[in-house]
C-alpha cells in the first residue's frame, strides 16, 4: 500500500487538508460514473431548505413518517418562507442580545439560531444519550464527528418531542414556531439519515484500503474516487433524487484528557460545526447551544429537572457554582473567618452528597467554589486537603 | 513563628471584598515553611541533587484569565520529581503526588510575580519547590486546580 496515500488519508481524517471544491467535484463525478448513477454533483450550501432537491427529499421522508408533528410542520402554508423568516428574526434577536451583552453571546447567526431553537424547545431539559456522549468523548476527528452525530440524533429527537409536547400549551404563533423548529430539526436529521455507509466519506473511503488488500478490482474503482474526494476536503454526502450534495469537513474543537485521548469541548462556540448545523459540547458532554453561547439563559429549574448527571454538572458549571449553591438549597455545614488569609470560608454539602468549599480569593476578591472529598467536615480540613497538608505550614497567602 | 512576613494587605471594611495583592518578602524562609500564591504553594526544601537549570521561568499557566506565575529573578531548576516529593516529605511530613509538583527555584532575589496575586520574594540561600493545589471535580475526581 502506498505510504503517501495512507498519510493523506490520515491527514484527511484529522481534517487537516484544504478543501478543494473543483477536485472534489471532479472525483465525485468519476465516482457516479463508475457506479452508473446519474446525478449532478454540487457542494452543499446552507440552509438546506433553500435547495429544491433537499426540500423535496425532506418532504418525501416526512411523508413516510407516521408523525403527527411532522405533518403539522408541513401544514405551514409556505414552510420554507416561514423558516427563512424565523431565521431572520432569530438572527436579529441574537444580534440584539449580543449588542446588549458581551462577547460570551452568540458569535454568529448560526450559533444564535441554534441557541434560540434549543431554548425554544427547552432542549436543556431533554436528557441526552449518555452512551453517545461518552463515545464522542473518546473519538478522534472523523470519529468525533460521527459520535457527535449519534448524540445529535438523540438531542434532535428529544427537541422535536419537547417542542411537540410544548406546542399544545402555546398560542397559535408560538405553535407555528414550534412546528418550524420541528421541521428544521427533522430536516437536519434527514440530511444525514441512514447509516454511515450512506454519507460518511471517511468511513466509505476506508473501503479502498480493503480493496487493495483483497485485490477487489470493482470496489477499487469506485472507492478510489471516494478516497480522492475525501482527501480533497469532502467529508459528507447528501443523496437526493437529482443531486449528490457534498459537505466540506466540519470544524472540531477538542480538549486533551491525558495521553492521546481527547474529547469534544469548546467554551465559546460549537465544538462540532458542519454546514448543516452546530453542536455544542463541554468537556465531552453535549449541551444545548445556549448553555455555551448564552449561559445566562440557564435556569435553576432546568438544572434541577435534568436527570443526566453529566449534563447537570455541565449546566451548573455554566450557571456558576456559587450562584447554584446559593439558589439550590445546598446545606452549609461549616464556616469560619480565616485570620491568616483574611477571608471568609464556607463548606457546603450538595443534595448529591458532594462537598464544595467556597472561598473568596484575598487578592482578586472573586468567589471560588472548589470540590473537596466527602470526608472533609471543616473549612480548616478543606484548606489542608486542597494544599496536600501544606496549609498548616503556610505563613501567608496572596 | 520564625518568619517575618512584611504583610501590607489591604483589608476592606467588607470582608467579601478583601484586596490582598501586596508583595510578600520572606526574610526568614526556613526548610519546612510554606506560602500560597493563588493556586500555587511554595515550600522551602533542601536542594535536590538532581537539579538542572531550566530556561522557562513560567511556573504555571493560567487557564482562564491568562494569569501567570513567573519567576522574575533567581534560578529555576528541573528536578527528579521523586526526589522533590521526598524532600517535601522530609521537610513537612506531607505527601504530595508527583502530578502536583512544579519546578524548584533558588538564588539571589528570587521573586515570583503574578499580575493579580501579590509577588513573593525569597532570601537567596534557600531552595523552594512549587506545589500545585488540587480539588475534586463534580464527578469527584481529583484534579489540579487552575485559576
Amino acid at each position: 500500500m502506498p505510504n503517501d496515500i495512507m498519510k493523506r488519508f490520515e491527514a484527511a481524517c484529522d481534517f487537516a487538508v484544504p478543501v478543494c471544491p473543483d477536485e472534489v467535484n471532479k472525483h465525485l463525478v468519476n465516482y457516479l460514473a463508475r457506479i452508473g448513477v446519474n446525478r449532478k454533483v454540487k457542494q452543499f450550501q446552507s440552509p438546506w431548505w433553500r435547495e429544491d432537491a433537499i426540500w423535496k427529499m425532506v418532504v418525501e421522508v416526512l411523508g413516510k413518517v407516521n408523525s403527527l408533528a411532522a405533518r403539522d410542520a408541513l401544514d405551514a402554508r409556505d414552510a420554507r418562507a416561514a423558516l427563512d423568516a424565523r431565521d431572520a428574526l432569530d438572527a436579529r434577536a441574537a444580534r440584539d442580545a449580543r449588542d446588549a451583552r458581551d462577547a460570551r453571546d452568540a458569535r454568529d447567526a448560526r450559533d444564535a439560531r441554534a441557541a434560540l431553537d434549543a431554548r425554544a424547545a427547552r432542549a436543556a431539559r431533554a436528557a441526552l444519550d449518555a452512551r453517545a456522549a461518552r463515545a464522542a468523548r473518546d473519538a478522534r476527528d472523523a470519529r468525533d464527528a460521527r459520535a457527535a452525530f449519534a448524540a445529535r440524533d438523540a438531542l434532535a429527537a428529544r427537541d422535536a418531542r419537547d417542542a411537540r409536547d410544548a406546542r399544545d400549551a402555546l398560542d397559535a404563533r408560538d405553535a407555528r414556531d414550534a412546528n418550524l423548529i420541528i421541521l428544521k430539526t427533522f430536516g437536519n436529521f434527514c440530511c444525514f439519515r441512514a447509516g454511515y455507509y450512506w454519507w460518511d466519506l471517511p468511513w466509505i473511503a476506508s473501503v479502498w484500503f480493503g480493496a487493495i488488500e483483497n485485490k477487489t478490482t470493482e470496489a477499487l474503482k469506485w472507492s478510489e474516487s471516494i478516497l480522492a474526494s475525501f482527501c480533497a476536503g469532502a467529508w459528507g454526502l447528501m443523496w437526493t433524487d437529482t443531486v449528490l450534495f457534498w459537505l466540506p469537513h466540519p470544524k472540531i474543537h477538542t480538549e486533551n484528557t491525558g495521553g492521546s485521548s481527547r474529547r469534544l469541548h469548546c467554551t465559546n462556540g460549537p465544538a462540532y460545526a458542519n454546514e448543516v448545523e452546530n453542536l455544542y459540547f463541554l468537556h465531552g458532554v453535549m449541551v444545548p447551544a445556549y448553555a455555551v453561547t448564552n449561559p445566562d439563559w440557564i435556569t435553576l429549574g432546568e438544572i434541577e429537572a435534568e436527570n443526566n448527571a453529566e449534563i447537570k454538572r455541565a449546566l451548573i458549571e455554566q450557571f456558576g457554582w456559587v450562584k447554584y449553591l446559593a439558589e439550590s438549597g445546598a446545606v452549609r455545614i461549616n464556616e469560619r473567618f480565616n485570620d491568616r488569609d483574611m477571608q471568609n470560608e464556607e463548606l457546603y454539602e450538595m443534595k448529591t452528597g458532594n462537598r464544595r468549599f467556597v472561598v473568596c480569593d484575598p487578592s482578586t476578591g472573586r468567589k471560588y467554589s472548589l470540590g473537596v472529598p466527602r470526608e472533609v467536615t471543616s473549612c480548616e480540613a478543606a484548606q489542608n486537603w486542597l494544599s496536600h497538608g501544606l496549609d498548616r505550614l503556610a505563613v501567608t497567602r496572596t | 513563628m520564625a518568619t517575618k512576613v512584611l504583610d501590607r494587605a489591604i483589608v476592606s471594611a467588607h470582608k467579601e471584598a478583601i484586596v490582598n495583592d501586596s508583595p510578600k518578602t520572606h526574610e526568614d524562609w526556613e526548610i519546612g515553611m510554606a506560602a500560597h500564591q493563588g493556586d500555587l504553594t511554595f515550600v522551602c526544601i533542601s536542594r535536590p541533587a538532581s537539579a538542572t537549570p531550566r530556561k522557562n521561568l513560567q511556573l504555571a499557566e493560567g487557564a482562564t484569565q491568562g494569569s501567570r506565575h513567573v519567576l522574575e529573578s533567581g534560578n529555576a531548576y528541573d528536578c527528579d520529581p521523586n526526589e522533590v516529593s521526598m524532600a517535601i516529605k522530609a521537610a513537612t511530613k506531607c505527601d504530595v503526588s508527583l502530578q502536583y509538583l512544579g519546578i524548584v527555584f533558588s538564588g539571589a532575589g528570587a521573586t515570583v510575580t503574578h499580575p493579580e496575586h501579590g509577588d513573593h520574594a525569597f532570601v537567596p540561600d534557600r531552595c523552594t519547590a512549587v506545589v500545585y493545589q488540587r480539588s475534586m471535580d463534580a464527578e469527584e475526581r481529583e484534579m489540579r486546580t487552575q485559576d
